[in-house]
């Protein structure tokens, strides 16, 4: 399995189907004369945002120090938890339980629209 | 030393140097294999240098350009995974000099 | 049976993306100013978006995933990045022209400006997309929409002359004002063939849950959808030479646009122009505000999908919320929607290749689209009219700016 063309920018789904986000970032393990292992996927955070650019993520931090979620850091799904790699790759894991930002986006604000 | 962790997506597209520190090729992907419930990496897929070579490579995924003998296949070869010193993602380099040499 | 009622994802794209106030406007002062002779801007204009709308489609019915998706996934988040900014930018400012049209139609019939229309269009569009569903929007402006027929009726009643509707078929050379004959040619393929027309379209067929088995059912819905809005354009067009040509007027400006239908039919003409220019933007109002919160939905993992509860998609939301809002609050300073449309239509013609390039290199991978790649007819015909009206753009566009 080629990691980066197979997980690296794939949709992430949780257990019951819903889109938690792409993966942005892969942790790998490098040990003393052993293979690197594959540790845990990561998404969120800045991760998107350093890829593009170093610059592009600083500013994106002082963007967001003011609202947005309490927590800015990447959501790390150990690899353990990954279940299916196909289409997308599905995770052992509540959306209810890591989606800071839509949390944040329907409390805040959409929540508050009669309607919704 | 322990262990170390490092991000795939800080590594990819970085240019590898030789033990001596030239610049040798890019590193494109990481190939893994699964061993029970892990999956451990056999291979780096190392590709070319070079902005020439990137262009020439999209010219070749389009078929039209392909049929008019415009752009090339990109060239890249696997390395197994102890050939190289990934601990600093953003200068990865071969272990040692005679490793680099082109098969 | 129930496939042929994806039909009305391909007339909904078409009447949305195809035949809105951007081609109307371009087609009408084509047909003012040159006659007959640009109808092969719309035809090929036509020819290029069949394809992509058919290979739109297979993408998604194929790999299961959208145009946006796939482009993150195959080639990160630099390139889907530089795609987004450039959509995002480019739909703001058609759909301004959007708004500014349905708020400009609304004018034309209670003859209060269009300046008072642009919030309450904002929010009608805004509330059909918060409480509606994709099936119902899809369905409704495929129906609604047929009301553009009336200037294939009105083509019909000026009984052109079927010998110059040919000729004007084949690419000619402009007998005067050659600037402005090629920037309307750029202008026009820059309408026909909108991106966010073709991203709509790959969400719209994940929407309706297309599978494998919808390959054929695509095949027919390209075809028939977008020849449906090719007609349409070209029937505006043939009116418009019929009517405004001989006598000279120039098409600049809606009023005088307006009057495009009430020649041939009198003052009913006069309020079914209003109506189609109504129901097009909207249509189109539509599908920017979708296509504009897919791609970032998309591109970004969120959860997404216009049949989901505005809660359960609260970023996605959020995105066609701000747009729309934003948009409307713009129109209210009474910026030309026209001008803004013939600009935002030129700059998507220069820019096609950056777009159709690496939707191509997804259409010959197999990792996405399996056995069913393009076949070089697509490839070529793709490659050659993105190519040709990017050339056109780059060369039109600096010489309008300077000399026009």
């Amino acid at each position: 399995m080629y990691i980066g063309r197979e997980i690296l920018d794939q949709q992430l789904i949780d257990r019951t189907g819903v889109n938690i986000g792409k993966v942005d970032g892969v942790v790998l393990e490098l040990r003393d004369d052993l293979p690197p292992r594959v540790a845990a996927v990561l998404t969120g955070g800045h991760l998107l945002a350093r890829r593009l650019h170093p610059r592009i993520e600083s500013w994106a931090r002082r963007l967001t120090r003011w609202w947005g979620p309490r927590s800015h850091d990447p959501l790390r799904i150990p690899w353990s938890r990954v279940k299916k790699i196909g289409v997308d790759i599905r995770v052992d894991v509540n959306a209810a339980d890591v989606l800071s930002w839509e949390h944040w986006v329907c409390e805040r604000i959409i929540g508050r629209i009669p309607g919704a | 030393m322990g262990v170390i962790e490092v991000r795939l997506e800080e590594l990819l597209g970085r240019v590898v140097r030789s033990a001596a520190g030239r610049p040798v090729a890019v590193i494109q992907d990481v190939r893994a294999r699964p061993e029970g419930d892990e999956y451990l990496i056999s291979e780096v897929i190392l590709g070319e240098l070079g902005f020439r070579a990137r262009l020439l490579r999209m010219l070749h995924q389009l078929p039209t350009f392909r049929a008019l003998g415009l752009g090339r296949p990109y060239r890249t070869r696997p390395i197994p995974w102890n050939w190289l010193d990934l601990r600093d993602p953003q200068h990865p380099c071969f272990r040692r000099a005679t490793q680099s040499e082109e098969p | 049976m129930t496939k042929l009622v994806q039909i009305a994802l391909g007339v909904f794209t078409s009447i949305g993306g195809f035949l809105e106030i951007g081609a109307i406007a371009t087609t009408a002062q084509a047909g003012a100013a040159f006659g007959f002779q640009l109808i092969w801007a719309v035809l090929l204009g036509t020819i290029c978006v069949i394809f992509l709308v058919e290979m739109s489609g297979r993408l998604a019915a194929v790999s299961r995933h959208t145009i946006k998706d796939a482009l993150r996934e195959r080639f990160g988040p630099r390139v889907y990045m530089v795609t987004l900014v450039s959509d995002v930018l480019i739909n703001l400012m058609v759909l301004a022209a959007e708004i500014g049209g349905m708020s400009l139609a609304l004018q034309l019939v209670t003859g209060i400006s269009f300046q008072w229309w642009a919030v309450p269009v904002g929010l009608l569009t805004w509330f059909v997309l918060w409480k509606g569903t994709f099936g119902l929007i899809e369905n409704g402006v495929s129906l609604l929409g047929m009301v553009a027929i009336v200037f294939v009726v009105a083509a019909f009643t000026l009984q052109p002359s079927l010998h110059e509707i040919g000729a004007g078929l084949l690419p000619s050379l402009p007998s005067h004002r050659p600037l402005h004959y090629w920037f309307i040619a750029v202008s026009i393929l820059g309408a026909a063939i909108s991106p966010y027309l073709f991203y709509f379209y790959s969400s719209g067929a994940i929407e309706d849950d297309w599978d494998e088995s919808h390959i054929g059912v695509n095949r027919a819905v390209a075809v028939i959808g977008m020849g449906f809005g090719g007609l349409l354009a070209t029937a505006v067009l043939v009116v418009a030479a019929m009517v405004f040509h001989p006598v000279g007027i120039e098409a600049e400006r809606l009023e005088q646009v307006a009057l495009l239908l009430s020649q041939p039919l009198g003052r009913w003409g006069f309020y079914l122009f209003a109506a189609t220019l109504f129901i097009c933007c909207l249509g189109a109002a539509f599908e920017l505000a979708l296509a504009t919160a897919y791609s970032f939905a998309q591109g970004l993992g969120w959860n997404w999908g216009e049949d989901v509860r505005p809660r359960d998609a609260s970023r996605f939301t959020l995105v066609y919320t701000i747009m729309i809002a934003g948009v409307s609050l713009l129109m209210v300073s009474g910026i030309d929607p026209l001008q803004l449309t013939l600009f935002s239509m030129a700059l998507t013609a220069l820019i096609l290749p950056l777009v159709t390039f690496p939707f191509l290199i997804l259409m010959n991978d197999r990792d996405y689209v399996g056995d069913y790649g393009n076949g070089w007819i697509s490839n070529t015909a793709v490659i050659t009219i993105s190519l040709l009206a990017s050339l056109l753009a780059l060369v039109a566009i600096p010489l309008q700016l300077l000399g026009g």
